[in-house]
């Protein structure tokens, strides 16, 4: 561990020379005209790697890492850099494959950004002309602009109203019964997703095959369950989840990208745990029952992908609300 | 679109202007993006790295041009 630690200051330290050492080459280079002379002659190169923007640029994160590293190394962490940004940033590297990641019309964004990056360099180290590196470089801004928008625009206000107002249905269904959290039941030959409510406060343990024979209306006194389709019943037949997507982005495909029901979803599993945390998630709804067994309308929707998803029943254990941020917990079910 | 217009402009008025100091085109497009973003406000699949990176860059060109 000592070496280990050894190292990572030898590196550190190693940066710092480097850092001096450019800054020392970048003042010789201005005053001597024999080293310039050189330069142009044997190494051309070195003339844009030693002029002030790249060393500025350079020096600036080499400086930035440098200084992670030394917090890290203060710090006593045990961690290397990348490692610690990843855990602080938790889901960095997700956001990262997400930004990377190439399908559909993500294509002529990196279509864009590779044009971007070959112009911006032909014009500067070939053509030396100031106005087209420029426009390389905006064409590397407006391709990774459009890699880190949405695939679709959608959801707002309008589709908002048009979900909470599909609660309703289910809601008039419950009103006049007392009713325990709902199972979320996966899809049955590319069918609909279902959600078993218990009639009744009291807990009970009922198989899946008995769950799925449940009257889908009131149909007695003595009815233990009742199926009703939840608000995301149909989310099985997405066509962009045929394509293997992980649950962290059918969660944001569906509740970011196309409901609008929160800005940032992040993705905990422990087993048969599944924690989803939802940022500037809305969860006001009317339906009291809904909202009692099946969940708020961004949770009903969660529980609804991982159902899917996993193929397993799911059942929401709890909601919690923190300032903007909902807390979600699933268990599933075998 | 707004911002491939804005960004366009931008080296279009500056190259007019016969500006050759590729940090004065950083500040502008940095200039530019936030502005976009500020009044449109997109939603993103991510972090802002394109946001974070031209505002390091530009504040670093700008205190390299103040001579901080």
């Amino acid at each position: 561990m000592a070496s280990h630690r050894l190292g990572e200051a030898l590196i550190d330290i190693q940066t710092i020379i480097i850092v001096g050492l450019l800054y020392w080459l970048l003042r010789e280079e201005q005053d001597n005209a024999f080293l310039r002379t050189w330069l142009s002659n044997n190494f051309p190169l070195g003339l844009y790697l030693l002029s002030p923007l790249a060393v500025v640029a350079i020096s600036g994160t080499l400086l930035v890492l440098t200084v992670g590293r030394i917090v890290l190394f203060v710090t006593g962490s045990d961690r290397t850099l990348v490692e610690e940004v990843l855990l602080r940033l938790k889901g960095l590297k997700d956001q990262l494959r997400e930004l990377a990641s190439t399908k559909g019309s993500s294509s002529s964004a990196v279509v864009l950004t590779g044009f971007g990056t070959a112009l911006a360099l032909y014009s500067y180290f070939l053509l030396h002309i100031v106005p087209l590196v420029a426009l390389g470089v905006s064409c590397i801004i407006l391709g990774f602009t459009a890699l880190s928008l949405p695939r679709r625009i959608g959801g707002g206000p309008g589709m908002r109203a048009m979900l909470q107002g599909a609660i309703l249905g289910v809601e008039a269904l419950l009103e006049q019964c007392d009713v325990g959290r709902a199972t979320y039941l996966p899809p049955e030959n590319g069918g609909a997703i279902f959600a078993y409510v218990p009639l009744g406060l009291q807990p009970e343990t009922i198989s899946l095959d008995k769950m799925r024979q449940a009257p889908k209306s009131l149909v007695g006194n003595d009815q233990r369950g009742l199926l009703v389709y939840p608000v995301g019943s149909e989310l099985n037949r997405i066509p962009e989840f045929q394509d293997g997507l992980s649950l962290e982005e059918r969660l944001r495909y569906v509740l970011v990208e196309s409901a609008d029901m929160c800005s940032r979803v992040l993705v905990e599993q422990t087993g048969s745990l599944i924690v989803v945390g939802m940022k500037g998630a809305k969860v006001d709804i009317q339906g009291e029952k809904y909202q009692n067994s099946l969940g708020s309308l961004p949770s009903s929707l969660a529980a609804c992908v991982i159902a899917t998803l996993h193929d397993k029943p799911v059942t929401l254990m709890d909601e919690r609300k923190n300032s903007d941020r909902l807390i979600a917990r699933f268990r599933l079910l075998e | 679109m707004i911002l491939a217009i804005l960004l366009l402009a931008s080296v279009v008025l500056l190259s007019a202007g016969r500006v050759q100091d590729l940090s004065a085109y950083i500040s502008l497009f940095t200039l530019c993006y936030f502005a976009a973003s500020f009044v449109f406000r997109p939603k993103r699949r991510t972090i802002d790295f394109v946001g974070l990176g031209l505002l390091y860059y530009s504040a670093l060109f700008i205190a390299i041009a103040f001579g901080l």
